[in-house]
C-alpha cells in the first residue's frame, strides 16, 4: 500500500507515516499513563477528563507564559483531574467506572463551561502559540521515515523516551516491582509492607498528568487551539491500546501508532485520489479499532489479576 | 412475629433518610451553581431568575420547555435505570437514542402516506428495535468477549454521531442538499399536540405510560424480580435463584436500548421532526444523573427527568437572556453525579454499586 | 528450603502434609485448638504419632455442643444400608475439571439414601466444593454419573455472597428459590405470608419478612436459608458447613433442623470442615481427599487419618512410611 502511495505520489507515505506519529504522540501519552495507573489496579475511565482538562489548561497557560509553560500547566490540570478520581475510588473506594464517568462529564463539562466564559460564549476558535518541529539534523532527510520520526515536536521524542523509561522501570526497581504487586495480588503486597493505596493514589496522579500532557499536545502540537469536547473519545481509545499493548509499555508504544494510523488514514486516502469514502468512516476507525481490540480473546488472559477491585 | 402494618415505621424511616440525602444533594448543586455562576463573573441574581422562569415562569414555559424536554431525559432515564438495575454500566443511552432517531427518520419516507395510526406505531417500534440492536452490539461484545460495557457503549456513541453525521449529508439529507439534516417530516406523521398553542406532544403520556409499564415488570412479575435479582448479587441469583444469568443480563441490556431508542423516536416524532447532527444535547449522559437521582425507580425518574428538563429549558434561558453559557447547567449536572456515588458511600448504601463489578466474566456461571 | 536453612536463615513451614514436614523438617511441632500439642525432632517423629497429636485422643476431647455424644463414645459402624429407603443422591465415577483444567474431582462415587445425614470430611482444597454442587446441580461433571433429584436444597458455605440478597426484604430472598424458571405475575403477598410461615417454623428472629436480609444475625440469616431451602420438602439437602460463623446457640438449632429434615425423610448430605460436627451429624462418613471419595467408618481415627491421605493402619506404634496421595 506504501509502495502504491509512492507511485501515485512521492511524498504521501512520508506523510502518512508522519501523521501516524504525529496523532499518535497523545494517544500513547494517555495510555502510557493509563498503562501504570492498571497495572497499580486501577482503571481510569475519567482518564478522557485528564485529557480535556489539560487541553485547556494548555490553552491558557500558553498564551500566557508560551508553549514550555503551556505543557507544564496541562500536565497539572490533568493530575488534579485525576486527583479528584483518585478521592473517590482510592481514598471512598466507590466503584471506579462510575466514579471515571461521572468524572469525565464533570470535566468536559467545567472545561466547556470555562473556555466559554473565558474567550466567549460562541466559541469561537482562537490560536495558541504552538510547539515548532525539532528536526534532527540529517536524520530527518530520511526518505520515508525521515520526517515521520525525526522531525517531530519535542514531545514526541519525549514520548518515545518515555516508553523504554517506563518498561525499565516496572521491571527492574523495586518501586515498579511494588506497583505491580499491587495490581496482581494485593494482599500479597501488603504482607510485603507496601501500602497499596497510596500507590495507586501516585500511579492515578501520573496518568492524570500524562493524559494532561495528552491533551496539551492536542491544543500546542496539533489543532493549534482548544475545541470542546475535543478529546474525542482518546480517553478510552487509549485504555484498548493498554490492552492491545499488553500492559507493557514498548508494545503500547506500538499499539498508539496503529491508531494513529488508523486516525491518518484519511490523509492517505485522499493522497492516493481516494474520495468515495465517507470520512465519517475514518473519524470512526479507532472507535472500531478499540472495539475491535478489546474483543481480541486473549486481552483479558494478560491483565493485571485485581484490576478494578476496590 | 409482628404484623406486616407494623413495618411501617421501618419504611418510612429510610424513606426520611433517602429524602433527607436527595435535599443535601440538591443544596449542594444549588450551592455549586451559584457557585460556578460567580466564577465566571455572572451576576447570580439575573441568572437564576432567568433559569427559574424558562423552566416554571409561565404555563408555555412549563409545557413547551420543561416537559418537552422531559421527555427524551424520561425515556433515556428508564433505560439507564433499567441498565444500571441490572447491574449493566450502560452509558450508551445517548448513541442508542441517537439511533433510534435515525431509524425512525429512515422509515419516514416510505410511510409517508401510510395512515398515521399504523404509520406512527410502527415508526416509534422501529426507534426501538434500533436502539435495542445498537445497545446489542455492546451486550454481545460483552457476553461473547468479556468486554466492559462502559467502554464499548461510549465507542457506540461516538460511532452513532458519525453514522448520523453521514445519514444528514448522505442518504437521508433533505433535497435541496444545502443543511446537513433530513428533509422535515410530513405533519401527518407528527405525534398529535395534546394542547392548542403549545409543543406539549402525545409523547409525554407516552413515557408516562412506559415508566408505569416498567415499573410494574420490575415489581410484579417473575422476570422483571430476575433481573433484580442479577443486578444485586449475580452470585446468589446464579446459586440460590438458579437464575441463568447471561441470559437475565442480554435482556436488560436489550430493553435498555429499545426504550432509549424509543426515546429517540419520540423526540424526532414529537419535537425535532427531522434528523441532525447535534440532535441529542447529551441527553444519554444527562440520563445517568436522572437515573441516579431516581435511586433507579422507574416512577422515580418520570419526577427526576421533570427536574432536569426544567433544569435543562432554565439554562437555555439563562443563557439567551442572562449570557450565561448553557453548559454550566451540564458541569452542575455531572457533579450532582459525583455527588450522588459519594453520598452512597459515605451512608453505606449500595443502591448503584450492587452487583456492579468491572468485570463481566465473572458474573454468571 | 533446604538451601535457605543451611546458610543460616530461620524456615516456618506450615503445612498438613505429614510426608512433606517429616522429610524437610528439622523439628514438628503440632498446634491444636489454639495450643500446642506435640514438639519434637522430625527424626524422632513418625506418622503415627503426629496424626495421633493432630487428631487428639478420644479421651480427652472436649464436647463442643449440646447433644454432641459424650467423648469416649464407642464409634458407629457404617450402616449396612437402608433396606426401605432408595438411594437419592448418587456420583459415579464422576470428574470435574475446573476452567483452569485442574481435576478438582477425580472419579469420585458416593451414595446418599433418603432419610439418612452422611457426612463429608475433607482438608480444604481436596475437591469438595465442586462436589457437592455437582450434587446440588450448580456444576456439570464431565464424566461419570450424578444422579440427583429434581427438588434439592443447597446451603452454600458464603451465605453472603451465593445465598442471600443482602439489600432486599425476606420476603423477596425466599422467592429467589427457584426464580430462574418461574413465570408470570409474582403474588407477593402470598411471599409474605409464606415467609411469615417459615420464619415462624424455623424461629428466625426478626421483626418481620419486610427486613433486609443484611439485619439480621448470621444465625437467623443460616436458619432462613436452612427454611427456605426446606420449603417445598426438598428430597435432598446438600449443607456446606452449616454453622460457619454461628454461635454455640445458631449452631445447635441449625443441626437440629438438620436432623427433623432427615427425619422426615430426605437424603441430607453435610460438609464441614470442623471434624467434630461431621462426627455429630453423621450417620454415616465420606472422606473426600484431592479429588476422591472413600467411605470410612465413623471413627474419629480413621477420618482423620483419611482426611490426611494417610493409610489406615491399627497400632499406634506402627509407623507407616508410604502415605496414600
Amino acid at each position: 500500500m506504501i509502495a502504491f502511495a509512492l507511485d501515485m505520489a512521492p511524498d504521501a507515505g512520508g506523510a502518512f507515516l508522519e501523521a501516524t506519529v504525529r496523532t499518535a504522540t497523545p494517544l500513547a501519552l494517555a495510555a502510557l499513563g493509563e498503562c501504570v495507573s492498571e497495572k497499580a489496579g486501577v482503571i481510569n475511565i475519567g482518564l478522557e477528563g485528564s485529557i480535556i482538562a489539560g487541553a485547556l489548561g494548555a490553552t491558557v497557560a500558553a498564551g500566557l507564559v508560551g508553549v514550555g509553560g503551556g505543557f507544564a500547566a496541562g500536565a497539572l490540570s490533568g493530575l488534579l483531574v485525576a486527583a479528584l478520581f483518585a478521592l473517590f475510588t482510592v481514598g471512598l473506594r466507590a466503584d471506579q467506572i462510575i466514579t471515571g464517568t461521572a468524572i469525565t462529564l464533570f470535566a468536559l463539562g467545567l472545561t466547556g463551561t470555562l473556555y466559554r466564559s473565558l474567550f466567549g460564549v460562541s466559541g469561537v476558535a482562537l490560536a495558541t502559540p504552538t510547539a515548532g518541529v525539532v528536526a534532527l539534523p540529517g536524520l530527518s532527510a530520511l526518505p520515508l521515515v525521515g520526517r515521520a520520526l525525526f522531525a517531530q515536536p519535542l514531545i514526541t521524542y519525549v514520548t518515545w523516551l518515555t516508553a523504554p523509561l517506563l518498561a525499565w522501570w516496572l521491571a527492574r526497581t523495586h518501586a515498579g516491582l511494588g506497583l505491580r504487586a499491587i495490581g496482581e495480588a494485593p494482599e500479597a503486597a501488603v504482607t510485603a509492607g507496601i501500602r497499596p493505596r497510596r500507590w495507586q493514589a501516585a500511579a492515578v496522579l501520573f496518568a492524570g498528568a500524562m493524559a494532561g500532557l495528552a491533551g496539551s499536545t492536542l491544543v500546542l502540537a496539533q489543532a493549534g487551539t482548544f475545541v470542546e469536547n475535543m478529546s474525542a473519545g482518546r480517553g478510552f481509545i487509549a485504555i484498548a491500546i493498554v490492552v492491545l499493548g499488553r500492559w507493557r509499555p514498548i508494545p503500547v508504544l506500538g499499539a498508539a501508532l496503529l491508531f494513529g494510523a488508523a486516525n491518518s488514514l484519511q490523509t492517505l486516502f485522499q493522497s492516493m485520489g481516494w474520495t468515495g469514502v465517507p470520512y465519517q468512516l475514518f473519524l470512526a476507525l479507532p472507535n472500531l479499532l478499540t472495539l475491535a481490540v478489546l474483543a481480541g480473546a486473549s486481552g483479558r488472559a494478560a491483565s493485571p489479576a485485581a484490576l478494578g477491585k476496590r | 412475629m409482628s404484623h406486616l402494618a407494623s413495618d411501617l415505621p421501618n419504611r418510612t424511616r429510610e424513606r426520611l433518610r433517602q429524602t433527607g440525602v436527595l435535599l443535601a444533594v440538591a443544596a449542594t448543586a444549588l450551592l455549586l451553581l451559584v457557585g460556578l455562576l460567580v466564577l465566571t463573573g455572572h451576576a447570580v441574581g439575573p441568572a437564576l431568575s432567568a433559569l427559574v422562569r424558562g423552566a416554571v415562569g409561565s404555563s408555555y414555559a412549563f409545557t413547551s420547555a420543561t416537559l418537552v424536554r422531559m421527555v427524551p431525559l424520561g425515556f433515556a432515564g428508564l433505560a439507564v435505570s433499567l441498565a444500571f438495575r441490572a447491574g449493566l454500566l450502560n452509558v450508551g443511552a445517548e448513541g442508542q437514542l441517537l439511533m433510534g432517531a435515525a431509524a425512525a427518520t429512515a422509515m419516514s419516507l416510505p410511510l409517508a402516506n401510510v395512515n398515521p395510526w399504523l404509520a406512527i406505531p410502527i415508526l416509534l417500534l422501529c426507534g426501538g428495535l434500533a436502539g435495542a440492536g445498537w445497545a446489542g452490539v455492546a451486550a454481545l461484545l460483552r457476553a461473547r468477549f468479556g468486554v466492559l460495557e462502559v467502554i464499548s457503549t461510549i465507542m457506540l456513541n461516538f460511532l452513532a454521531l458519525y453514522v448520523t453525521g453521514y445519514l444528514v449529508r448522505g442518504p437521508l439529507q433533505e433535497p435541496t442538499r444545502i443543511n446537513p439534516q433530513s428533509d422535515t417530516l410530513p405533519s401527518a406523521l407528527q405525534l398529535p399536540v395534546l394542547l392548542e398553542g403549545t409543543r406539549l406532544h402525545a409523547g409525554v403520556p407516552l413515557l408516562v405510560l412506559a415508566a408505569v409499564l416498567m415499573w410494574w415488570w420490575l415489581s410484579h412479575t417473575a422476570s422483571g424480580f430476575r433481573v433484580r435479582a442479577v443486578g444485586a448479587s449475580p452470585s446468589a441469583a446464579a446459586s440460590a435463584g438458579g437464575i441463568y444469568v447471561p441470559r437475565t443480563v442480554m435482556l436488560a441490556f436489550l430493553g435498555s436500548g429499545l426504550l432509549a431508542g424509543l426515546g429517540g423516536a419520540v423526540e424526532y416524532l414529537g419535537i425535532t421532526f427531522a434528523l441532525y447532527e447535534n440532535f441529542s444535547p447529551g441527553y444519554g449522559y444527562t440520563a445517568i444523573a436522572v437515573a441516579l437521582l431516581a435511586r433507579l425507580h422507574p416512577l422515580g425518574v418520570l419526577a427526576s427527568a421533570l427536574v432536569f428538563g426544567a433544569l435543562d429549558a432554565g439554562a437555555n434561558a439563562m443563557q439567551r437572556d442572562a449570557g450565561v453559557p448553557n453548559v454550566v447547567v451540564s458541569v452542575v449536572v455531572a457533579l450532582l453525579i459525583l455527588l450522588i456515588v459519594a453520598a452512597d458511600r459515605l451512608l453505606g448504601q449500595s443502591t448503584l454499586t450492587r452487583g456492579t463489578s468491572g468485570r463481566p466474566a465473572e458474573s454468571g456461571t | 528450603m533446604r538451601r535457605f536453612a543451611d546458610d543460616g536463615h530461620a524456615v516456618v513451614l506450615i503445612t498438613h502434609k505429614l510426608q512433606d514436614a517429616l522429610s524437610t523438617a528439622d523439628d514438628i511441632t503440632v498446634l491444636r485448638r489454639g495450643r500446642t500439642v506435640y514438639t519434637g525432632a522430625a527424626s524422632a517423629s513418625s506418622t503415627a504419632r503426629l496424626t495421633e497429636a493432630m487428631l487428639g485422643d478420644q479421651s480427652t476431647s472436649q464436647p463442643l455442643m449440646p447433644g454432641e455424644p459424650a467423648a469416649g463414645a464407642p464409634s458407629r459402624a457404617p450402616s449396612a444400608g437402608h433396606s426401605n429407603a432408595g438411594v437419592v443422591l448418587r456420583l459415579e465415577n464422576a470428574t470435574w475439571r475446573d476452567t483452569r483444567g485442574v481435576e478438582q474431582v477425580r472419579q469420585a462415587s458416593l451414595v446418599v439414601h433418603a432419610g439418612e445425614i452422611v457426612g463429608l470430611a475433607a482438608v480444604e482444597g481436596s475437591g469438595q466444593h465442586a462436589l457437592l454442587r455437582l450434587l446440588a446441580g450448580r456444576l456439570v461433571a464431565q464424566r461419570g454419573v450424578v444422579e440427583r433429584p429434581e427438588r434439592v436444597g443447597f446451603v452454600p458455605e458464603d451465605r453472603h455472597r451465593d445465598a442471600l440478597l443482602l439489600d432486599a426484604p425476606l420476603f423477596e430472598n425466599l422467592a429467589l428459590r427457584g426464580a430462574g424458571t418461574r413465570t408470570g405475575r409474582m403474588r407477593w403477598a402470598t411471599w409474605r405470608a409464606r415467609t411469615t410461615a417459615r420464619m415462624q417454623a424455623f424461629d428466625v428472629r426478626a421483626a418481620n419478612g419486610d427486613v433486609m436480609a443484611r439485619t439480621l444475625s448470621g444465625g437467623n440469616q443460616q436458619k432462613f436459608v436452612l427454611g427456605r431451602e426446606l420449603d417445598e420438602q426438598p428430597d435432598a439437602l446438600i449443607v456446606e458447613n452449616p454453622s460457619r460463623g454461628l454461635d454455640i446457640r445458631a449452631t445447635a438449632a441449625v443441626q437440629d433442623a438438620l436432623r427433623e429434615a432427615r427425619d422426615a425423610g430426605a437424603a441430607v448430605l453435610v460438609y464441614s470442615s470442623d471434624l467434630d460436627e461431621v462426627l455429630t451429624l453423621a450417620d454415616r462418613v465420606y472422606v473426600m481427599h484431592a479429588g476422591q471419595v472413600v467411605a470410612v467408618p465413623s471413627d474419629r481415627d480413621a477420618v482423620g487419618r483419611a482426611m490426611l491421605g494417610v493409610a489406615e493402619h491399627h497400632s499406634a506404634a506402627h509407623d507407616d512410611a508410604g502415605s496414600r496421595t
